[in-house]
């Protein structure tokens, strides 16, 4: 879906006080019924993240985290009145709710804990890849509850966590074998990602097209599928680190933004980068334009 | 010389015999002259007839309309025919005397006076040029350097004429003459092509100046200047006239000064009153000063001009002048047709008197003087042209065409008398080219006689030339023949294709890993192909902005770049990279001018559009920077290359530079082997095919001509960069400099390159090329044994290209290659000299009897847009200028 920039200004504008939980989707979807659920989530995925960047400092000072902790952890070993309190209620999402109440990720809130609890329990700073593993399947967590609390926080975050983690990552898998598909059903050959990085290619974008097409009157050599909204910031990065990149060694290209696109960003396709939200109808191949052609051109001598 | 072509004129001797002479091909170049005992060598006698010519026309062309001659330069007595008289007197006359001023002076020295020290250079011009140092003496400053004339000079000359053109021809009679007078000033700015002398040269010539007077010089400074009373001299001008005299380089002129105020009075006009004042001398806006330093000496001269009291006649010529324009909006569609019809009467200076505003600024046929002077002149000129003898026909045709467009004062009687009592002086001293009349008929003589040639101008030329009202009225049949000209010519300028860049595509065989000695290597590259292309991305953005510096903006940059390169060692896949991306963006056919604009086809556009403003559109182009080029603007770099030349000269890396040299050296001389085939009878297939196979072959040849031509212009580039200076050095460190470097062996042996294509019939496709990497020389160049060589072998294939000779299919082979070489000649670093020395030939021998010198016999690789694309500098725009 491709949003001019004044729609997307106004769902950024919703989702400023947004948190990342079902019904807060919810609420988005109902406020914006004429746009899919995707794409209002990548919307708001992305400003969620912004926000998170701007705010996460505070949350990663230590003595916050210690205050986290004690909060969370203390009164568990030490305050007998919190420890009943939780055994009497041990479903309760103790965690979840104390990252709703300082306004910070669920997911971040259980992984600043998690960190913290370990680091006490082995006296050390764990190695990231125990720590991401812990996360993923809580049920290494030595902590029951916390554990349980953790569980929580990662399926009720709709941003952070291995969760959406493998969300996104299947999202784009996804589409890209749809891209492919795509591509079978036009009957282009193409040379994917995998492919080219066995050729030893040092730039590799998800298709690149043995023989050129041109969609929409621009020739394109390359197509890179992206199962989210192209924004300002992440269409900046993605030229700089990405498209440009391509564009130097493959010549122009296609850029598919499933979720759509502030349509004011396709203004690079004169330049040789051009911007769809799905895969494009209007293409022209070699063999097309010479069938093309030939009609046009004994009418045009009658 | 001066005896043969004085001979000729008084006709002792039968001008057959001359032509003939000159068209002998043979050894005997010296053309003995027993009754005289003068023995005179063809090269001398082509460039005295040249300056002749150019001597002749100078007070139609020139800017210093000035009736008089400076008292200290007396004009010398009458001259019999002999050299060195003549050529004394000459130098005495010209009160800066030097030794450059020979009689071949006007095509002397100082094509390096920068424009806005014309006057100055002008007067120094004999010191100023270390290359008559270095030549034989009496040709020291033998030949036109004109061809590079500065170029806000130009621009400045063009778009006076342009203006005065638009407004000119209905002009009413006393104005007319005000604008001739400008127009001659800038027709004299505009023919400054021979040099930059001009000023001293006008001066000094003053010729056929009726000895009235001279205007004040001691009217000294600028600021006085203006107001003063006007003595009712002809001729005077005045510089205060912004119009006339735009500021070189100034922004568009100023509504106020353009609009004086205007007072309608309807006093009865005489002619009598036609050297008025111009519009603008009233004004609320004081002239404050001069734009220019060249603007300087024409204030001066315009000193004498006065003011406040006349200012009502000027405002009545304003008005009058007004008027006539709306009368030739009105009229203008008919006129160019009526007048082949209604040549005006001989006496029609008494209807002027009547209907002073219906009497259009026309050359009239019936008023040439000295016309079988003249056709022997033409016959004469031409016989050079054809006979290449000349260094460079397009330069001939340029003059040609300005002597075409040309404004002299209408001959009031009394000059008229005066050039005619001049019959039985000299026939020498004779003005046969002051009058517009005359250098009308004779500019119609010269192209009805190279026809040939001027047929194969692009469409634009063609049509101005067919439209032309001169043409038209001194020759309906050349007239005729343009315009079937026109319609027949395929040399349509294509404009130049899209902008858009295409990048270098990543190949696995030389990009991937394992062409990388490491991981970091591979990585650098990595990065640096991505940098790389940042770095032009934004200077295609950026490089037209006003105050954008590439080295500011990307100097960093590069040398950041070519700091990782150094360290990984990756020089060489990085050339590879520059020059795909330079081949790329630049082989295809480039038109001067950026790539921003699409050139030409908007140039030809304005021809379609109505005449008035097509003009002023045409006019706005011509005083934009780079909107007009001679036939011979210095080399450059246009377009993108612009952009590849800089990121070499900003990045001054040497292991860069050297790889380019090597990549470069080995594509051209691969590209110099690229079969050529030439269609023989053997291919009987239907005529389709055969043609579809013979544009095939065009296009391929084409190509590769265009790439080797950019290849080796980088070559040149390249490898003459670190010896470029921006001023001739001085003869000795020049000499010490050839020594120096002619101990190591040049990039390329260009002698062997250019004899083996010799001998291979291979020309059309080297030479060209060769050209372009020549044309890179510095100063010493030309001085080095091998380079030295090989422009006398260019010299010779040259004198022996004549066009005229050329079968059909040739000719335009032929053309090409005269065109190029006629360019190269006039590059700034060739020595001025070099085109009329005589010491190149016995340096080079070429295979005689060697009919296919020129290359390929049997066909012609070159078509129009070739030729177009190949010679960019001569279209429209060198010409447009001057109608």
């Amino acid at each position: 879906m491709r949003l001019s920039r004044a729609e997307y200004k106004d769902i950024v504008r919703s989702t400023e006080q947004l948190r990342p939980t079902r019904q807060c989707m919810k609420m988005l979807k109902d406020r914006f019924p004429n746009h899919s659920q995707s794409t209002l989530l990548s919307i708001f995925s992305l400003e969620y993240q912004k926000r998170t960047k701007r705010t996460i400092s505070r949350h990663h000072a230590a003595d916050v985290i210690e205050g986290h902790y004690q909060r969370e952890v203390l009164p568990k070993k030490h305050d007998r009145k919190y420890l009943n309190e939780a055994k009497a209620r041990p479903t309760a999402p103790v965690l979840l709710e104390m990252a709703n109440e300082v306004d910070l990720s669920p997911a971040l809130m259980a992984r600043l804990v998690l960190d913290r609890f370990l680091q006490d329990m082995k006296g050390e700073m764990l190695s990231k890849p125990v720590l991401n593993s812990m996360l993923k399947d809580p049920s290494l967590i030595p902590d029951q509850v916390l554990a349980k609390n953790i569980y929580q926080c990662t399926i009720n975050d709709c941003c952070y966590g291995p969760l959406v983690d493998c969300i996104k990552h299947a999202i784009g898998e996804e589409h890209e074998v749809l891209l492919r598909d795509k591509l079978k059903e036009r009957n282009l050959s193409f040379l994917d990602e995998n492919k080219l990085r066995t050729m030893g290619y040092d730039k590799t974008p998800d298709i690149i097209l043995e023989v050129p097409i041109a969609v929409e009157g621009h020739i394109v050599h390359w197509i890179e599928s992206k199962a989210s909204f192209g924004d300002d910031h992440s269409h900046r990065t993605y030229l700089n680190e990405q498209f440009w990149s391509y564009w130097n060694r493959f010549g122009p290209g296609l850029v598919i933004y499933w979720y759509g696109f502030i349509g004011e960003l396709d203004c690079q396709r004169d330049r040789g980068i051009l911007l769809k939200d799905c895969f494009p109808t209007d293409i022209v191949t070699l063999c097309h334009a010479t069938h093309q052609q030939s009609p046009e051109s004994t009418e045009g001598g009658q | 010389m001066a005896a043969i072509l004085d001979s000729v004129l008084s006709q002792r001797i039968d001008p057959n015999k001359v032509v003939e002479w000159l068209k002998t091909v043979q050894e005997r170049d010296s053309l003995p002259f027993t009754d005289r005992g003068i023995t005179v060598q063809k090269h001398e006698f082509v460039s005295f007839l040249l300056n002749f010519l150019r001597e002749q026309s100078s007070p139609a062309l020139a800017h210093h309309g000035t009736p008089a001659k400076t008292p200290n330069r007396p004009r010398p007595a009458a001259q019999t025919g002999g050299f060195s008289d003549r050529r004394a007197s000459r130098s005495a006359r010209s009160g800066t005397a030097s030794r450059s001023s020979s009689r071949v002076q006007l095509f002397s020295p100082s094509s390096s006076a920068s424009p806005g020290a014309e006057c100055d250079a002008a007067g120094q011009s004999g010191c100023l040029s270390g290359v008559s140092n270095f030549s034989s003496p009496s040709f020291s400053t033998s030949w036109s350097p004109a061809s590079r004339p500065p170029g806000s000079e130009r621009r400045h000359s063009q778009r006076v004429c342009l203006g005065d053109f638009m407004a000119s021809p209905p002009d009413t009679q006393p104005s007319p003459f005000q604008s001739q007078k400008s127009r001659k000033k800038s027709m004299a700015v505009g023919a400054q092509w021979r040099g930059g002398r001009g000023n001293q040269h006008t001066d000094e010539m003053g010729f056929g100046d009726t000895g009235t007077k001279r205007p004040g010089r001691e009217g000294g400074g600028h600021g006085k200047s203006r107001e003063q009373l006007s003595p009712p001299s002809g001729g005077s001008l005045n510089f205060n006239n912004l119009e006339d005299f735009p500021p070189v380089g100034s922004s568009p002129i100023s509504p106020l000064t353009s609009k004086p105020s205007r007072r309608i009075n309807p006093t009865p006009v005489s002619a009598e009153r036609p050297r008025s004042k111009p519009k603008t001398c009233f004004t609320s806006t004081p002239f404050t000063k001069p734009s220019s330093p060249q603007m300087g000496a024409e204030v001066l001269e315009g000193s004498m001009r006065v003011g406040s009291p006349l200012s009502l006649q000027e405002e009545r010529e304003l008005l009058k002048r007004e008027k006539s324009k709306r009368a030739q909006q009105a009229a203008s569609p008919c006129l160019s047709s009526l007048e082949p019809c209604t040549p005006p009467k001989t006496g029609g200076l008494g209807g002027a008197k009547v209907t002073p505003e219906l009497q259009p600024l026309c050359p009239e046929r019936s008023k040439v003087a000295y016309a079988p002077e003249l056709d022997l002149l033409a016959e004469l000129y031409c016989a050079c042209i054809s006979e290449n003898l000349v260094p460079n026909i397009f330069l001939e045709l340029f003059f040609v065409m300005q002597l075409l467009t040309s404004l002299s004062p209408d001959s009031n009687d009394a000059e008229v008398q005066d050039s005619f009592s001049a019959i039985n002086s000299d026939v020498l001293e004779r003005c046969y080219l002051k009058q517009v009349h005359n250098c009308v008929y004779f500019a119609v003589a010269v192209l009805e006689n190279q026809f040939e040639l001027v047929a194969h101008l692009d469409k634009g030329t063609l049509r101005l030339l067919a439209e032309n009202e001169r043409v038209a009225s001194f020759s309906p049949t050349l007239r005729d023949l343009l315009v079937q000209a026109q319609d027949k010519s395929s040399a349509e300028l294509s404009p130049s294709v899209s902008t858009f860049i295409h990048s270098v595509p990543f190949q696995p065989d030389t990009d991937n890993r394992s062409n990388f000695g490491n991981d970091r290597a591979f990585h650098t590259f990595k990065k640096q192909r991505d940098v790389f292309y940042e770095v032009l991305r934004e200077w295609e953005d950026f490089h037209n902005e006003p105050g954008w510096s590439f080295e500011a903006s990307l100097g960093g940059r590069i040398r950041g770049m070519m700091n990782q390169l150094t360290s990984a060692g990756i020089h060489s896949h990085f050339a590879r990279l520059f020059l795909k991306q330079l081949v790329q963006m630049c082989k295809g056919p480039q038109m001067t001018g950026s790539p921003g604009e699409p050139p030409d086809a908007d140039l030809l556009g304005m021809l379609g559009a109505d005449s008035l403003g097509r003009l002023k559109r045409l006019e706005e182009r011509l005083i934009q920077p780079h909107g007009i080029v001679g036939p011979c603007p210095p080399p450059s770099f246009p377009g993108h290359q612009e952009f590849f030349r800089d990121f070499i000269q900003t990045s001054s890396c040497c292991q860069l530079n050297q790889h380019l040299q090597d990549s470069l050296c080995q594509q051209l001389l691969q590209l110099d082997e690229v079969s050529i085939l030439s269609p023989s009878a053997s291919i009987k297939e239907e005529d389709e095919d055969r043609d579809m196979e013979q544009q095939d072959e065009k296009q391929r040849f084409s190509s590769v001509l265009l790439l080797a031509r950019l290849l080796a212009k980088f070559l040149g580039f390249i490898s003459f960069l670190p010896y470029q200076t921006s001023e001739r050095p001085s003869r000795e460190i020049q000499d010490t400099s050839a020594a120096l470097r002619s101990k190591s062996a040049p990039v390329l042996d260009v002698c062997a390159v250019l004899n083996d294509s010799v001998r291979r019939r291979r020309t059309i496709l080297t030479v060209p090329w060769v050209v372009e990497f020549l044309s890179m020389m510095d100063f010493v160049g030309p001085l080095l044994p091998c380079y030295r060589t090989a422009l006398g072998t260019l010299l010779l294939l040259y004198r022996r290209m004549q066009l005229k000779r050329s079968a059909d299919v040739c000719f335009l082979n032929n053309l090409l290659l005269v065109s190029v070489l006629g360019w190269l000649f006039h590059i700034p670093a060739i020595p001025e000299d070099f085109f009329f020395t005589a010491e190149f030939r016995a340096a080079v021998t070429v295979e005689d009897g060697n009919p296919g010198l020129a290359g390929l016999v049997r066909r012609s690789h070159i078509f129009f847009s070739l030729f177009f694309c190949s010679c960019s500098f001569i279209s429209l725009k060198c010409f447009a200028g001057l109608f």
